[in-house]
């Protein structure tokens, strides 16, 4: 029997130094040190490759006059515009929605995310195309009306740049539905009880439900803004000459790398003004939560009324439906379907493989990047913040022209050569807005675990691997989620950077749209509505395996 | 004989057919400080959140000064009935800085700007965080905080002030100084709580609650040296050797 006084104590008690308690002081900043230095490669790479050279500043310099003027402000106001559009469009749709299922748990509650995520696995060109087939000129919408009203409609409102805007507003709406569901769910209804005491109900609505949830209000905005503005697929299918779109065209029609770096310019300035108010808006706040706040009294009270519910549901439903419906209409049978899994089954499965296992490595990059921006006070300056921001503000094209700068060159051959190349170009892309998602959740895991393992003795890798991991898993699927459903219907950059013969299915998608056969498109476009939504429900499975760990003790300093 | 302030008849509530509340009745009077002690999930806040107007009860009415505020089919909203509340967990809105927290229900009750200078003034000096005026709830310490929520609470100056376990997370010297700030109030309080010690210190009325009933009521010596059931004697069992000291 082991004498409990006279036990020879373990070396981490008497403060003995081990090699093993010296590494493990290491731990921590060696594994954020990689994280920072992957992301610096990743995503903020590109934007250095993209400055000119003296001679690339010397050609801009003597073409001058083409870059500045009525035809790239006309570009740039039309991004703006398109952009615009799309935040109005969504917001419109998404924030009702959002409002409505984020107040109760409804029935098949699991099943109304996984819903209304599919608008985001409709890639923006097929729901452009199925929207232009159902209301566009000739389309079957507009046919009934004349033929049933006898009323021609006129000119078609799915064009130019506001119809772009609407269409992607349309694709985008799930993103400010999850966040007001998710600052729902992050806020206490204490808070609007305790204005009920000096308050009247629409008092309380105003001043204390809607601005704590501005925050999410706003970053669904900016962030459906900047995804709009930087589109290229929708505006490039609608024949709208926005920035991107010309700067697309510069490098890869005009093989003119020097004018589409010129353009560029305007676009990371706008790209670092959204970054910038982003941090403005968001200050440290979290605008991404799984707590499961209470359900809010006079949110509910307003939104709740079925004059406000049954439109607010059902609108975002039809335009989540329609296309969908409409892609099965036009593959027909089942046969057509497979196919065209026969004629392109290489690229699906490679796509699928690529996008589940290049979000897979970018999520657990974001988480301990997440981890780090969090907890480590210098990383959350609004600069530093800002510019860990920036990536995702920039159109993939620019961030595509910077990625084959910067790999395009001898030592790297390797990698530029391989399908590697297009994870790099989703990380540059979407790995700044998983690593601020990632960061959101880590807010919600109070330093007090960390802390009190610490003391436990465990060391930070057992720490991440006891406590961390699991408490992050929730925030990790909904990361390694948003993640794959980008990169999986990815196009602008994609084209870019694809090496010759890795093309994905997007890409095969958008080629074919311009010469095969509608049956076939219809086809491939449901397959790849198909392979997005697949995980997603397996994820809603899941989810209710995996729940969220309860909101625990609120973050407050205790100077006492 | 004095005033009441508060008159709960009959109070019967129920979640999802479990009984809450049980035919409550209590009388509080005026300016008095009443201390309703019971473990937790007895139905206390429950009881707090219906008095204020937060929930509607199944059964029973609730008088504030000699106006119904609540059965019979009527009920009065919360703002309207001249009461206020302390959360145990404050929930002072994280938007706002501690003036503007005090400040917005006075301005929603249309008080003029000066006016409602002096008040916000006068209470943040009274209770001795004028420094922190523009600062945000979330950069106070819980003590701080406290005294943040006290003086929204107060701003208006309600006729009864509900404290839903007020002192659960401080210190006890913080504890002593807040309920010497409260007992010097000009108003009528109910301060529920599972803290047997809590219950001692405030003095006042002390209510027994189990079950969704309430056991006994008196003087905290009464209470305590004569109890009405075995519950009570065995749940004040830790102030008997204070009480006798």
């Amino acid at each position: 029997m082991i004498d409990p006084v006279n036990a020879p104590r373990q070396p981490s008690c008497t403060g003995e130094k081990t090699w093993f308690t010296r590494a493990a002081r290491y731990q921590q900043p060696v594994t954020i040190g990689i994280a920072v230095i992957c992301f610096c490669i990743i995503a903020i790479g590109p934007l250095i490759a993209l400055m000119p050279s003296t001679a690339g500043i010397h050609d801009i310099l003597c073409r001058w006059d083409r870059f500045v003027g009525i035809k790239p402000l006309t570009f740039m106001l039309n991004g703006v515009g398109v952009g615009f559009i799309s935040a109005v469009v969504a917001l419109g749709l998404g924030v009702p929605a959002g409002l409505v299922i984020g107040q109760k748990a409804r029935p098949f509650h699991a099943l109304w995310p996984v819903l209304f995520f599919l608008p985001l696995a409709i890639p923006p060109y097929l729901a452009a195309s199925c929207w232009i087939a159902l209301t566009g000129r000739n389309g079957i919408l507009p046919d009934m009306v004349v033929h049933l009203l006898s009323f021609d409609p006129g000119a078609p409102w799915l064009s130019g740049w506001s119809g772009s805007g609407i269409i992607l507003g349309a694709c985008y709406f799930p993103i400010p539905l999850f966040l007001v569901i998710s600052g729902l769910k992050a806020q206490d209804p204490a808070h609007e009880e305790a204005a009920l005491f000096s308050m009247t109900p629409w008092q309380t609505l105003r001043k204390i439900s809607l601005p704590l949830l501005l925050p999410h209000l706003s970053t669904a905005g900016l962030i459906v803004f900047l995804m709009g503005m930087t589109n290229y697929s929708v505006p490039s299918l609608l024949g709208v000459r926005t920035m991107t779109v010309k700067i697309f065209s510069f490098f890869s029609i005009y093989k003119d790398p020097t004018g589409a770096t010129a353009l560029a310019f305007p676009m990371l300035a706008i790209g670092g003004l959204s970054a910038v108010l982003l941090h403005r808006l968001t200050r440290n706040r979290a605008f991404f939560s799984l707590d499961r706040g209470g359900p809010t009294v006079e949110i509910a009270r307003f939104f709740l009324h079925p004059a406000f519910r049954i439109p607010a549901i059902s609108i975002p439903v039809v335009i989540t439906s329609a296309p969908v419906l409409y892609l099965t209409w036009k593959t027909g049978s089942l046969q057509n379907l497979g196919l065209a899994v026969q004629q392109i089954e290489h690229s699906v499965l490679k796509t699928c493989v690529l996008a589940a296992l290049g979000s897979l490595c970018l999520s657990l990059l974001a988480l301990v990047l997440g981890y780090a921006i969090d907890r480590l006070a210098h990383l959350r300056k609004g600069w530093l913040s800002a510019l860990f921001f920036l990536p995702f503000c920039l159109p993939s094209v620019l961030l595509g022209i910077g990625i084959i700068y910067q790999w395009n060159q001898l030592p790297t051959q390797w990698v530029y050569s391989s399908s590697v190349i297009i994870v790099i170009l989703w990380g540059a892309k979407y790995l700044p807005l998983a690593q601020r998602l990632a960061a959101d959740h880590m807010k919600q895991i109070p330093v007090e675990f960390e802390a009190a393992a610490s003391l436990s003795g465990l060391t930070w890798f057992n720490i991440a691997a006891r406590i961390l991991w699991p408490l992050s898993r929730p925030g990790f699927l909904v990361v390694w989620a948003t993640t794959y459903i980008f990169c999986i219907s990815e196009l602008g950059g994609t084209l870019l950077v694809i090496p010759p013969g890795a093309d994905t299915l997007p890409v095969r998608l958008f080629n074919m749209m311009h010469y095969g056969s509608s049956s076939m498109v219809a086809a491939l476009g449901l397959l790849m509505i198909g392979l997005t939504a697949l995980p997603l429900l397996l994820m809603a499975v899941y989810g209710r395996i995996v729940q969220p760990f309860p909101a625990t003790a609120q973050p407050t300093r205790n100077n006492d | 004989m004095p005033a009441t302030a508060l008159n709960i008849d009959h109070i019967t509530h129920a979640y999802n057919g479990n009984t809450v509340l049980d035919r409550v009745s209590l009388k509080l009077d005026t300016n008095g400080f009443f201390t309703l002690l019971g473990p937790s999930g007895c139905g206390k806040t429950t009881l707090l959140r219906i008095i204020s107007g937060l929930e509607t009860p199944d059964e029973g009415s609730i008088w504030v000064e000699n106006r119904q505020v609540c059965g019979n089919g009527s009920r009065v909203s919360p703002r309207e009935r001249g009461v206020s509340m302390i959360f145990q967990r404050l929930a002072l809105w994280p938007h706002l800085t501690v003036y503007e927290n005090i400040e917005l229900g006075l301005k929603a009750n249309g008080i003029p700007h000066s006016k409602r200078k002096a008040v916000i003034d006068n209470l943040l000096e009274r209770f001795f965080i004028h420094r922190y005026a523009m600062r945000f709830p979330h950069t106070l310490s819980v003590g701080e905080q406290q005294r943040v929520a006290l003086c929204r609470a107060l701003a208006l100056k309600p006729r009864v002030l509900l404290l839903d376990e007020p002192f659960s997370h401080l210190d006890w010297m913080l504890k002593e100084e807040l309920i010497e700030l409260i007992k010097g109030l000009d108003a009528t309080v109910l301060m529920v709580t599972h803290d047997q010690m809590d219950a001692l210190k405030t003095g006042g009325t002390l209510g027994i609650m189990n079950d969704g009933k309430i056991l006994q009521t008196g003087s905290c010596r009464e209470v305590v040296t004569q109890p009405a059931t075995e519950f009570v004697d065995d749940y004040l069992k830790p102030l008997r050797g204070l009480i006798n000291r």
